[in-house]
């Protein structure tokens, strides 16, 4: 339960941290509302059926895909922890690329936009630190629960919202990690 | 493994990695040399500690560039920290962990309370152990960067005489002319420069091995300032492109992977200084 509550508030402040040039991720967050525990508590508590979705059996195998602009996959964990900082560091630089990534996927539900946001979670060599790319999936029967290891390919996109600017992969695809 | 390393290196972020660092690691072992011989070796723990207190009062601040503040408050505190050791109301090696720990303590505390980021352990940690931020700068940083490095290697050639001088002995340096106190002072802003670059690198808590460990090493095997000087330098690049290689390819973190190889290469230097005492090697 306590790791679900730290990866949950992980997920929060991951997707309440917008991207943008010339600044980076982290140094966004600060000045964004950070989620406290009750309110990761509340938002869980309020939308349980958010929290269903396929295992890991019930999403489809990989595919081979070799039109990717971007393979995280392919990369060791340091790299890909550099690459997604850069992708959040420089958001355009990466608009309309197809990007696949691969890890754990977490959901959370936002009261102010009234949606539900799902992401794969990136952690880098030492653990300590970890990105979030946010993915929204072209068929929305296949989003899985959370913790599931999966991979997803998507074309990489940037959009406004609540002021300020974010980052996701849209039109996505999914396949078991 | 060469292919892997080849198809990184087309990333842009590992080829600023490797300018960095290298720069960084020559930088610091040439000043090592100096700072090792006047007994100074702690001083870049206790600075690296005083920038990572400043770095989380920038934080605080919400300042988009952390550097500029970082800089100013540890070259200050550089040189508050030399005159003290000069005047010595309160001891060389009491100042600087006062000041070490004060800083670290104040910095983590700033940190906790105003809370700058939402992952307050991933930041402490980045800061503390480098983490992966050498393969997170920015082209901004690394122009600064390179800057910062020409100018500190450039004022160790021209005064390289003169800091020679007042490493071995300051009253004969002070006797002969040379401004000893200056050059002292010179010598903690240049350090301060090189602490505050190599946070990128290795992180504030493991500085002090970039410092220390290939200017040591290097004594092992040469007598001569110049040799030490020359030999701390090719060492310390080495070892610094040899971490952040295996590091970049094996994943581990870049901060230990590097301070790893410079304690190898320590190892390496004192088994061929005992070969070579015990009459093993001519």
């Amino acid at each position: 339960m306590k790791r679900t509550i730290v990866l949950a508030l992980t997920l929060c402040v991951l997707l309440l941290t917008a991207c943008g040039s010339g600044e980076t991720a982290a140094s966004k967050a600060s000045s964004t509302n950070t989620p406290t525990v009750a309110d990761v508590l509340n938002a869980e508590n309020a939308k349980p059926e958010e929290k269903t979705g396929l295992t890991a059996d019930q999403l489809p195998e990989a595919s081979a895909d070799d039109d990717v602009d971007l393979d995280l996959t392919q990369m060791n964990a340091n790299m890909v922890y550099a690459e997604v900082n850069n992708i959040m560091v420089s958001p355009e630089d990466y608009v309309g690329k197809t990007v696949r990534m691969g890890g754990p996927c977490y959901s959370v539900y936002v009261d102010e936009t009234k949606q539900t946001y799902y992401a794969v979670i990136i952690q880098d060599a030492t653990a300590c630190c970890s990105q979030g790319l946010e993915y929204v999936l072209a068929d929305d029967s296949l989003y899985p629960k959370d913790d599931t290891e999966v991979v997803v390919t998507g074309t990489f996109e940037t959009y406004e919202e609540l002021g300020a600017l974010y980052c996701h992969l849209v039109d996505a695809t999914i396949a078991r990690g | 493994m060469i292919d892997r390393l080849i198809y990184y290196l087309g990333f842009p972020f590992v080829r600023y990695a490797l300018i960095v660092g290298v720069l960084i690691a020559l930088c610091s072992s040439l000043l090592g040399v100096s700072l090792v011989l006047k007994r100074f070796s702690f001083i870049g723990d206790g600075l690296s500690h005083v920038a990572f207190g400043a770095m989380a009062v920038a934080s605080v601040m919400k300042m988009t560039n952390e550097m500029p503040l970082t800089l100013l408050i540890t070259m200050v505190c550089a040189v508050l920290l030399l005159r003290t050791g000069q005047k010595a109301k309160l001891s060389g090696d009491a100042a600087v962990a006062m000041l070490s720990v004060g800083a670290l303590a104040i910095g983590y505390l700033l940190m906790n309370i105003f809370t700058p980021g939402g992952n307050l352990s991933g930041d402490v940690c980045t800061t503390l152990f480098g983490s992966t931020s050498i393969l997170t700068l920015t082209k901004g940083e690394v122009y600064l960067c390179i800057v910062l490095s020409a100018l500190v290697l450039a004022a160790f050639v021209l005064l390289y005489n003169k800091l020679f001088a007042v490493t071995f002995d300051e009253n004969f340096a002070s006797a002969t002319g040379v401004s000893a106190g200056t050059y002292n002072m010179i010598l903690a802003m240049m350090t301060a420069v090189i602490i505050v670059l190599a946070m990128n690198l290795v992180g504030s808590l493991l500085i002090s091995a970039l410092v220390i460990f290939p200017a040591l090493s290097a004594m092992r095997v040469f007598r001569s300032f110049r040799s030490v000087t020359i030999c701390s330098a090719v060492l310390s690049v080495i070892c610094a492109l040899l971490g952040l290689l295996i590091s970049i390819v094996t994943s581990t973190p870049v901060g230990s992977t590097i301070v790893a190889v410079d304690l190898a290469a320590f190892g390496l230097f004192a088994l061929w200084d005992k070969l070579k005492t015990g009459g093993f090697i001519r």
